[in-house]
């Protein structure tokens, strides 16, 4: 249940579950890439089956804050379909590129 | 037409046969024009050969005639040169040399000679064709040794070649004939004395010129030339020419043959045709021999054929004949097969190509036929199986014939078309089968029933003729069946009043097998044998029998019933007349008395079926009698004016009964003792009539009565009672009004002498500047001026006066009305002289003439200054009212359970919505000890006063409750309530509707009551079953007398999941544009009444406010109670939470735990987020992350829904404006994301009015369905 980052592809690896209980490690991740500079930053959803609104506030702040340097996030590998469920409903993609 | 197709069918042939015909015709044609094509090639070869073999002869014959032409012509030639002398044939040498130039020139010529007549010769020729030439002689040029000497090259003789000892020409055959015949004559063929040639031989006589004898000059001429000219012509490849003589005898042959015998045969002869080495030239002998017979016989050209080796030959003889009496034949053969062969190796080619056409026409049409076959066949071999009645036939096939597509996809459609039809007619044959099996059996129990049965059965046919009547209808009806049977029903049964619609109605049912009697449970009356009518429940069906309706009838004889239900309808009338009576007192204003007290003699007059009923009332000094109200029937006489202060002494008997006495009954007027009263009543043509007195305290001030003068009416004892407590009820009533109108009287006088005031008249002149006509004097009081200086607008017109912010109003009324030809009324201000303002009003009319046009306006004006300032602090005081009120409602709804309690096994939810003004509707819920005590509850009145009544309410029950303990029962309760009301003393004009439950909480069974509470509590069980809570009585009034309420108790068990819906009637009789609420209600109760009474609670506020045009607010107060017995499947978990996230981490878990394998993970994550949304919410928002602060959190799992229930410490927040925020995702952390992502993933969010409690709902969709 951690949070991975793939420094060579600035890629953050989500775990299944990413919450208010874990939330704070998905914005270590965010920012240490973020600080080294990448403008594009993807999140691989792979595993991720469950997410709250407070992960879903860190996506919106860091999409807001890449943009700002012309790139975004981009949502990489959603397979579960409860989080395809989730991204429809809220219709993230109208914010954030998801693959 | 089926039976002329199926007779003359023809004999069928198979489709593949069918198919293959046109592959068969395509292959006969092909053969036919090979075959003629084969034939034209055959007969044109043959008529090329046929010209060939004409022109062979021809040429033949031409050169035959130029061959034999040739030495006839040298024999002419040297003749002639011989007669001359020169050469002279006497010179041998010089002769010799004469014929050797001439055998140089003629190449066909073997050899000239002269024979002279010594017997000498003279002669040259050649050693065969080709060969060396020679000269023979012989000595002396006389018979005698004859030599043959070689040539050179001029002529001269050379080495001599053979000698002969003897010749002498003179012997020879060619001299003597020649001698003899004067003439060329031609030998024999013959074979020369060589033996190497056949020769022929043409000599002539030659003569002098003085025609002396001189000798014989002869030719000779060798056949082989004729031999190797044959040769030379080419005769086809393997034809052949030859040429014979008429004996048979070979002349020359095409073939290398001789036609002499080799050398070696002795002696040497020629070869007959018929014996040739040569085969076809054998055998075309000796066809031509067969033919003919004798080569004789042939005289002309003649084409024949004959065989060789199988092979057809084509041969044609030809006769040649010189005019030297030579008569050959000339036959040339050709092999048919040397100008066919071309032709044969095309026909092969064609006869290949045909076959190999034919067999592609086969192959193709194998395959086609197949392709079509197949399927067809399949489709034949399944509708062959469907025959037999296999009937899970399916053609899978789909191939590239469209058509055939196309019927497979039609068959397997028509085949799941059978299967349905045929399962739905094997249903039926077997329902059918099963139904004639039950059929036989129902006729046996139908027979045992209807003769058991206590009611009627009959059944009619289409005439209206019984068929049958059961024992029991011979019981109900008197005849028997043997007496009815055959006969016509209404005539029987009907009475005679109602026999025309019956068979109006009949006529209907014969022609559509429907009426106003069928399928419906009817009550009618019937006649008995006696001719007794008697009430009768009946249900006609009609049952259809060979296209005619019959009918058949239950008849149940509802004599006792109709009797009860009489009793029971009398019962009810007369509380419905006690409570309309008491009502329509409370309802109406004092001034509407007389009317309230005359609406309830015409009640009580209905309902005790009398003529007349009405009120005396005695004069204050008691001395005289007058009938303040009455009532009559239509066609009685009224007898309120003649009775008036009528003095008591009249009827001194009857005034000393009521004084006295409870009740008068006087039964039968004539039997009267009493003369007075008797010829009274008689003038009143009253049969029978009784009076009650009326009382005020303890004093009688008048009396009821009711009088028959109709019939004569006996008094039960019950209906005294009766009329009795209506007295009592007038009575009491009465004299409440009583002191009223006496309180009200000054009032009246006072209005009495206001109206008296007349008012100020005028006339205005409108188009003349409002300037008046007329006016009253009374208009100085008011403005202070005299009315002449309102006169033509002499000194100010009395329009100035009017309240500058009045004056456009008046004028906008006036013009209207008189556009409108209407009067008007208008209220304004005038100002007087002294600057006084005073309201008036103004009532006016337009004055107008003949064509219509306005003349004035007359009109009336009053002060109505006193007036106005009630009304402001009329509308002061209801100012002051509303404020009252609005505190009011505040107490009312402090006074409201805040919560329902907390009971294991039981859940509940409330909703209640005020009135505008203040409603009265209350409940409340109280456990005590193991039970649970409810109520729901309606008081009249909307406004402080009926909240008053519900505090009553509730510190009544309470107070119960806490002074009787346990031992209650609603009944109890009620009585109570009734009693304390009473003891109250409250107006007439309050009463409560109420309904209360007690729920026994260990055995779950709920004993409710009911008082005057009109809407139905709706109930669905565990099980599904649904059912009413119904209660019956009166409602709580002070005008009621206690006897008269019946607290009737009802029992019900709650099973698990049971759920109870409780409202007042504000809730059903809420109305929108014609439609009552009550009509959707029971359907969304009992549709989610599985779900938790939160969510019931939901779904009906929700529905409620759709219908309501999207609001909540009702014209009365709305309140309902849920309640529901927990379901036994239901888990409940509870979890207590620090405000930490650390701590939300395990609960996630432990939850988790709790719902793994029953739910789905959709679902299970769902669960997941909108928990840790709720908690998370809590713990920040609400615990603000204090430690010490918790989170309840509460969750119920059954196999409807989950409800959990998040609750935390904190003060709450205003849900009410962020729930239905969107999510939004614009760039920022804290949006409020949580409650909406909580409502995308569950069913329904509810917060309590503080917001510190949220409840959430997951249905199961699959259960819903």
């Amino acid at each position: 249940m951690q949070v991975k980052v793939d420094e060579r592809e600035s890629r953050v690896i989500l775990p299944e579950v990413v919450d208010r209980t874990n939330v704070n490690e998905l914005d270590n991740a965010l920012q240490s890439l973020y600080d080294k500079g990448s403008s594009t930053i993807k999140i691989d959803c792979g595993n991720l089956e469950m997410l709250d609104s407070a992960g879903l506030g860190s996506f919106v702040l860091y999409e807001k804050r890449l943009k700002e340097r012309g790139g975004g996030l981009k949502v990489i590998n959603v397979d579960s379909a409860y989080i395809k469920h989730l991204f429809n409903a809220i219709e993230l993609n109208r914010v954030i590129e998801i693959e | 037409m089926l039976d002329l197709f199926t007779k003359r069918r023809p004999k069928s042939i198979s489709l593949k046969n069918l198919l293959f015909l046109p592959v068969l015709f395509a292959l006969f044609a092909l053969a036919l024009v090979g075959y003629l094509s084969f034939r034209n090639g055959q007969q044109a070869v043959n008529d090329v050969a046929h010209q060939l073999r004409l022109e062979i002869n021809s040429r033949i014959e031409e050169h035959l005639l130029t061959f034999l032409d040739i030495p006839v012509r040298i024999n002419q030639a040297n003749a002639e040169a011989f007669r001359r002398g020169v050469p002279d044939v006497h010179d041998q040498k010089a002769l010799e040399h004469y014929f050797w130039e001439q055998i140089q020139l003629f190449d066909s010529v073997t050899s000239v000679n002269f024979g002279n007549r010594a017997g000498g010769l003279a002669n040259a020729g050649r050693e065969g064709v080709g060969g060396p030439l020679y000269v023979i002689a012989t000595e002396d040029y006389a018979s005698g040794a004859f030599h043959k000497f070689a040539t050179d090259s001029y002529g001269n003789r050379g080495q001599l070649l053979e000698s002969i000892p003897s010749f002498d020409a003179r012997e020879r055959s060619w001299y003597v004939d020649a001698l003899k015949k004067e003439r060329d004559v031609w030998s024999d063929v013959y074979i020369l004395f060589t033996g190497q040639d056949m020769c022929l031989t043409v000599s002539r006589p030659v003569y002098d010129t003085d025609d002396m004898f001189l000798g014989v000059t002869a030719v000779n001429i060798f056949l082989s030339h004729l031999g190797d000219f044959l040769e030379g012509i080419k005769v086809g490849e393997r034809g052949q020419s030859f040429i014979m003589e008429r004996s048979g005898l070979m002349i020359a042959s095409s073939t290398s043959e001789d036609p002499i015998s080799s050398l070696d045969v002795n002696p040497q002869h020629r070869i007959e045709a018929r014996e040739s080495a040569i085969s076809l030239t054998r055998l075309a002998a000796e066809a031509l021999h067969q033919e003919f017979g004798d080569y004789q016989a042939i005289t002309s050209s003649h084409h024949f054929e004959f065989q060789e080796n199988r092979e057809q030959q084509l041969g044609l003889v030809r006769p040649f004949q010189n005019p030297y009496g030579l008569e050959w034949l000339i036959v040339t053969v050709i092999p048919e097969k040397d100008f066919m062969a071309q032709v044969y190796r095309h026909n092969q080619i064609t006869i290949g190509l045909i076959l190999l056409t034919m067999l592609v026409f086969i192959a193709l049409g194998i395959f086609i036929t197949r392709r079509i076959i197949h399927p067809i066949s399949e489709l034949n071999l399944a509708a062959g199986a469907l025959a037999r009645g296999e009937w899970d036939q399916t053609i899978y096939y789909h191939g590239w014939i469209e058509e055939i597509n196309a019927l497979s996809h039609s068959f397997n459609h028509m085949m799941g078309k059978l299967q349905q039809m045929v399962a739905g007619l094997n249903q039926e044959i077997a329902d059918r089968k099963e139904v004639e099996e039950r059929l036989t059996e129902s006729e046996k129990r139908f027979r045992a029933i209807s003769e058991l049965a206590l009611d009627a059965i009959i059944m009619i046919n289409a005439q209206g003729k019984v068929v049958y009547w059961s024992p029991s209808a011979e019981r109900i009806f008197g005849h028997t069946s043997g007496d009815v049977v055959g006969r016509d029903v209404h005539r029987l049964l009907m009475p005679e009043k109602y026999r025309q619609s019956y068979e109006r109605g009949f006529k209907t049912f014969k022609e559509t097998g429907e009426g106003v009697v069928t399928n419906r449970v009817l009550e009618l009356v019937a006649k008995h044998k006696s001719g007794k009518e008697i009430p009768i429940e009946i249900g006609v069906s009609p049952i259809k029998i060979k296209g005619e309706y019959w009918a058949s009838a239950i008849i149940r004889d509802i004599t006792e019933r109709k009797a009860m239900e009489e009793k029971i309808e009398y019962q009810y009338e007369f509380h419905r007349i006690v409570a309309t009576i008491s009502s329509s007192f409370i309802n109406f204003s004092k001034t509407w008395i007389d009317e309230a007290i005359t609406s309830a003699l015409y009640q009580i007059a209905i309902f005790f079926q009398v003529d007349r009923s009405y009120l005396f009332q005695f004069s204050s000094d008691a001395k005289t009698i007058s009938m303040t109200h009455e009532w009559c029937a239509e066609g009685i006489e009224p007898q309120k004016e003649r009775i008036q202060k009528e003095p008591v002494e009249n009827q001194p008997w009857m005034m000393q009964e009521i004084q006295r006495e409870e009740y008068t009954v006087i039964p039968d007027v004539d039997a009267l003792d009493y003369e007075g009263e008797r010829k009274e009543f008689q003038r009143q043509d009253i049969k029978s009539l009784i009076c009650i007195p009326v009382k005020k305290d303890g004093e009688v001030f008048g009396f009821l009565g009711l009088d028959s003068v109709k019939t004569q009416k006996d008094w039960p004892a019950e209906e005294i009672t009766l009329f009795k407590i209506i007295g009592e009820i007038i009575s009491s009533i009465m004299a409440r009004h009583q002191i009223e109108d006496e309180l009200t009287e000054s009032e009246a006088r006072y209005r009495t002498l206001v109206s008296n005031i007349p008012g100020i008249v005028f006339r205005c002149d409108m188009c003349k500047d409002w300037a008046m006509r007329f006016m009253s004097e009374e208009i100085e009081e008011l403005t202070e001026y005299p009315s002449s200086y309102f006169i033509n607008n002499r000194v100010r017109s009395y329009m100035s006066l009017i309240h500058p912010q009045d004056q456009e109003e008046v004028f906008r009324v006036i013009q209207e009305s008189i556009s409108k030809k209407r009067a008007y009324t208008v209220q304004y201000r005038v100002l007087s002289a002294s600057g006084k303002i005073r309201w008036v009003l103004e009532n006016g009319q337009g004055v107008f003439d003949s064509q219509g046009d306005l003349e004035y306006i007359d009109g009336v004006i009053m002060e109505i200054t006193e007036r106005k300032k009630v009304e402001e602090k009329l509308a002061q005081r209801t100012q002051e009212l509303e404020q009252e009120l609005d505190k009011a409602k505040q107490v009312h709804q402090q006074m409201l359970p805040k919560s329902l309690p907390t009971i294991k096994g039981l859940s509940t939810a409330s909703h209640y919505q005020p009135a505008k003004k203040l409603g009265g509707d209350f409940y409340d819920m109280i456990k005590v000890g193991h039970k649970l005590v409810f109520y729901l509850s309606d008081v009249s009145g909307h406004g402080l006063d009926g909240s008053m009544l519900s505090v009553f309410v509730k510190h009544t029950i309470k107070g119960y409750l806490s002074f009787y303990g346990v031992e209650h029962t609603p009944s109890s309760i009620l009585q109570y309530l009734v009693h304390q009301f009473k003891e109250e003393n409250y107006l007439d004009s309050y009463f409560i509707c109420i309904f209360v439950g007690v729920l026994d909480l260990d055995t779950m069974e709920l004993t409710y009551a009911g008082l005057g509470f009109q809407d139905t509590p709706f109930v669905k069980m565990g099980d599904g079953r649904e059912d009413k809570l119904a209660t019956k009585g009166l409602f709580v009034s002070s005008t009621l007398p206690v006897e008269m309420y019946r607290f009737q108790e009802k029992t019900i068990t709650l099973t698990p999941g049971t759920t109870i819906f409780f409202n007042t009637d504000g809730l059903t009789e809420q109305g929108v544009g014609g439609s009552y609420y009550m009509e959707r209600l029971p359907e969304v109760f009992y549709s989610k009444a599985h779900l938790s009474p939160h969510l019931i609670s939901q779904a009906v506020v929700e529905d409620f406010r759709q219908f309501n045009k999207n609001t909540l607010q009702g014209k009365d107060d709305i309140t309902f109670l849920v309640l529901q017995v927990e379901p036994d499947e239901m888990e409940r978990y509870s979890f207590e939470l620090a405000s930490d996230f650390q701590e939300l981490r395990s609960m996630q878990d432990k939850v988790l735990e709790h719902v793994e394998g029953s739910l789905d993970l959709d679902s299970v994550h769902s669960l997941r987020t909108c928990l840790t949304e709720l908690v998370v919410n809590a713990m920040e928002h609400g615990n603000s992350m204090d430690p010490l602060k918790k989170v309840y959190l509460e969750m119920i799992m059954t196999e409807h829904y989950i409800q959990v229930v998040v609750e935390d410490e904190g003060d709450g927040f205003d849900w009410w404006e962020k729930i239905d925020r969107p999510l939004d995702l614009e760039g920022d952390r804290e949006r409020g994301r949580g409650i909406a992502m909580t409502k995308l993933f569950c069913d329904h969010l509810l917060y309590n009015q503080k917001g510190n409690q949220a409840t959430m709902f997951l249905i199961n969709r699959e259960e819903e369905e």
